[in-house]
């Protein structure tokens, strides 16, 4: 039934905006897409899994566990990948390349460890429960998603626009050197930002694991393509547009599943993509200048 | 005889105007100087002459020739040439070849003939490659052909940036804020370089807010300032204006 | 040697494509196009080619030529939305391209044999055509790197703004690369499929993507030298040591990152720059400054 799967694509697209919401953070403030941010979610789910079947946690440990691991991961990625290249003045060609090949690592190591199988979740390690609500059925899992990210978002928001913490970062937003000068330490923020894109795509990753019961190493690819369908949707750097092209990008995947065929579903969100980026470059609610031709402005 | 003018020209930045109803003109064989202090609105003005901004009103007219919508790219080719106030060479490329990139708008070769390697194209890319060494001679940078561009001091880089903008043999040569940050001999130099330039025929309008260098060189000052022309005329009676004085001081 | 040679012919093959496919990855970044979309054209090119052998009894060499005109057309109708957008937008495009691409050709299997792909094309390709192809690749980007052509691609790399205010017209350059790096990836894949028996979805893809992104950044962007040399050492590498081989993509990954950081201009450019400037300060001080401008023209 037709609501039934608007109310699965929400809750699909709510973990998308999740997703999305760290990836466009990275690059909202500091201009950089971050291509590792797939293997990152992917990881996520990995330490949630394990956390379940070798450690026999708990699910609401297991979120904190895996999203504390997953920024620490998302810190290390820029180590590695971006922080060499602030220092030498990079360009953003190389930004990519760079964090295509931690993508690349991080994914492949994933691919050993796991032995290349599908993970699932051990039967029961959620109850399952449903509950009937103006004729939809909705499960506890479900639900618990939908409140998760609702939590999450609140608390992001929050955090950036209420406290001076993120008065920081959103300073080193409009012009690092400026902010730098100013006392705030890039360093810090560039840590501080990195860990919580990382925490988002670590529980986005975890809740996904569980929601389809499925764990494997290359779950964060369809993930990576469908956040720049998002952030260019949504509007580059725009938090409020990212969720929103998230949650309806959730939906039209899941009618697309439920009504077309599932193989064809990439290929209408990445012509989805393709007419955004030819008509409306800037997405829909898009504040930063996309960088374009050199023409009179 | 050529001539570079501008009409009512005007650009505002959300409510400012950043410059307002700028009328002025730049003639040929002379060196034109546009001055004002910092914030004044010079490099507006160079951007929206070389078709990086739109106007908000006005015109800008090269011999006759409404050019105020071209595309950047068209403005080159109309014969507008420009320096940058930040020294923008390709500092990977060898100074030769940064000289020759200049020369983009004399090649006469087609598509084909360039896949297929004619011997059009490298009898083309020799005459090039001459008159490139030529410039640099001229320049006295004759041995610096294949340093890399990156490697230069910055007086250096300044002339190969110059050399660049005349490689294209311009109507009309800009130059922003050229001499900023040099001591008086380089900059003494590079004066008589302008000055001879201009004896070629170019019509060479300076930008800058190095007072003395300016009197020294130009044969008229536009002064500009929060926008607006505040004055012009000769040299020495320009810059002895009470509203310049005031402009520079500050009120 | 020759008997050597002719026991190592599959890899040599197996060089000559990838630095077939090198090349096309090459032209379009060395115009400043970040276009991703080399993989994905040398798939179309692939099976347009396997299906004029095998379906068609086409005559192998007017398949590949095929393939590599249908890469060209492909090029052409991208080229349009790609003319507006720079950087990370195209590449997220071409990105989104090539998934287009590999989605549509696992789900129309009356053309493209689905997931198992295209088999039995008759081997006709010889390691003499690969070189002959290869030949001819590399004379025309020769000629076209040395004509006013390169020299505005090297500038709008470099330098957009500088490029336009010399009088260079971005947008018609960019056409150009593109469209003859489609025309190289269609040839690409017309080779394999007349090389390596069949066609299949595997082989193209990301991996392929990244594989090819590599030779590039490896062997260097500028001198033609550059992709050849990296297709041939990442080609081979793999072959000779089996631990490389296994981890192939973490290997791929580490080396960009590394490549960047450490070697931005790639191996063989970097020694190209080194060994110029030694050459050219040989000459200047042994008979003037005369002598090393002609030397180099």
């Amino acid at each position: 039934m037709l609501q039934q799967q608007l109310l699965n694509g929400l809750v699909t697209g709510s973990v998308y905006a999740l997703f999305a919401l760290g990836f466009t953070l990275i690059f909202g403030i500091h201009h950089i897409l971050n291509l590792a941010h797939g293997a990152i979610f992917m990881w996520g789910a990995f330490v949630g899994i394990y956390c379940v079947t070798i450690l026999n946690l708990p699910f609401p440990v297991v979120l904190v566990i895996a999203a504390l691991a997953a920024g620490l991961l998302s810190v290390a990625v820029d180590w590695i990948a971006f922080r060499p290249l602030r220092k030498a003045g990079y360009s953003e060609f190389s930004a990519i390349v760079t964090s295509i090949g931690a993508g690349l690592i991080l994914t492949n190591v994933a691919q050993r460890v796991s032995h290349t199988e599908v993970m699932r979740y051990p039967f029961g390690t959620f109850p399952i429960e449903i509950y009937h609500v103006l004729g939809l059925r909705i499960s506890l899992l479900q639900i618990t998603i939908i409140g998760s990210v609702c939590v999450i978002l609140l608390a992001l928001g929050f955090l950036l626009f209420a406290t001076s913490f993120g008065q920081r970062i959103r300073a080193i937003a409009i012009d690092e050197r400026t902010a730098s000068l100013l006392g705030v330490n890039p360093d810090a923020v560039y840590f501080q930002t990195f860990f919580i894109s990382g925490a988002l795509a670590g529980v986005a990753g975890v809740l996904i694991g569980i929601a389809f019961n499925s764990v494997h190493f290359l779950m964060g690819e369809p993930y990576m393509l469908r956040a720049f369908v998002i952030i260019v949707l949504g509007g580059l750097g725009s938090v409020g547009g990212a969720v929103i092209a998230g949650l309806a990008l959730g939906v039209v995947h899941t009618l697309t599943i439920a009504y077309l065929s599932a193989a064809l579903s990439d290929a209408i969100i990445f012509s989805i993509l393709f007419l955004v980026l030819l008509l409306r470059p800037t997405g829909l609610y898009g504040t930063l200048r996309l960088q374009t031709r050199v023409a009179r402005v | 005889m050529t001539s570079l003018v501008l009409q009512g020209m005007s650009r505002r930045f959300g409510g400012l105007f950043a410059v307002r109803d700028l009328t002025l003109e730049v003639p040929s064989g002379k060196v034109t100087g546009l001055i004002g202090p910092n914030g004044a609105g010079k490099s507006t003005v160079v951007n929206l002459i070389a078709g990086l901004l739109k106007l908000d009103a006005g015109s800008v007219v090269l011999d006759g020739q409404d050019i105020s919508m071209l595309p950047p790219h068209k403005i080159a080719a109309a014969g507008i040439a420009r320096t940058f106030q930040n020294i923008r060479l390709l500092k990977e490329a060898s100074v030769l070849d940064n000289v020759m990139s200049g020369m983009h708008l004399h090649d006469r070769t087609t598509l084909f003939e360039r896949l297929l390697g004619s011997r059009k194209v490298r009898r083309q890319e020799l005459e090039f490659a001459d008159q490139a060494s030529g410039m640099l001679a001229r320049f006295g940078m004759a041995e610096y052909a294949h340093r890399l561009a990156g490697e230069l001091s910055y007086g250096h880089q300044r002339r190969v940036e110059i050399m660049r903008a005349l490689a294209a043999r311009p109507l009309v040569l800009l130059l922003d804020e050229p001499v900023a940050g040099m001591n008086d001999v380089e900059s003494a130099d590079l004066a008589r370089l302008f000055r001879s330039v201009a004896q070629e025929g170019v019509a060479v309008l300076l930008i800058e807010h190095n007072m003395p260098f300016v009197a020294g060189l130009c044969d008229h000052i536009h002064v500009l300032s929060s926008g607006e022309l505040i004055a012009s005329g000769p040299a020495d009676s320009a810059l002895r204006d009470p509203r310049v004085i005031e402009a520079y001081l500050g009120s | 040697m020759t008997n050597f040679l002719l026991s190592h012919q599959a890899l040599l093959n197996l060089c000559i494509i990838n630095a077939v496919l090198a090349l096309s990855q090459y032209l379009v970044l060395r115009a400043g196009v970040f276009s991703l979309a080399t993989a994905g054209i040398a798939a179309i090119g692939a099976y347009t080619a396997g299906n004029l052998m095998l379906r068609q009894a086409v005559h192998p060499a007017l398949a590949v030529l095929a393939a590599g005109l249908l890469g060209g057309i492909v090029s052409i109708v991208l080229a349009v939305p790609l003319a507006r957008l720079r950087g990370v937008f195209q590449a997220i495009a071409t990105l989104a391209f090539v998934q287009i691409v590999m989605s549509l050709a696992l789900y129309s299997d009356s053309l493209t044999g689905g997931a198992t792909g295209l088999n039995a094309i008759p081997k006709v390709v010889e390691t003499w055509h690969l070189l002959a192809v290869l030949a001819a690749v590399v004379f025309v980007l020769s000629r076209l790197g040395k004509s006013p052509t390169g020299r505005a691609f090297d500038t709008i790399r470099q330098d957009e703004t500088v490029a336009v205010s010399l009088g260079i017209d971005v947008v018609p350059h960019h056409r150009l690369a593109f469209i003859l790096s489609g025309c190289i990836a269609g040839i690409g894949g017309g080779l394999m499929a007349g090389h390596n028996y069949s066609v299949a979805t595997a082989e193209f893809g990301f991996h392929m993507m990244i594989a090819v992104l590599s030779f590039v950044i490896f062997g260097g962007l500028v001198s033609l030298a550059g992709p050849i040399v990296g297709a041939l050492l990442l080609t081979i590498l793999p072959e000779v040591a089996r631990p490389l081989a296994d981890n192939r993509m973490i290997i791929y990954g580490a080396l960009l990152i590394v490549s960047i950081v450490y070697l931005p201009h790639g191996v063989v450019d970097t020694w190209l720059i080194k060994h110029q400037r030694r050459r050219q300060a040989a000459l200047s001080a042994k008979s003037g400054p005369e002598a090393a401008v002609k030397a180099s023209s």
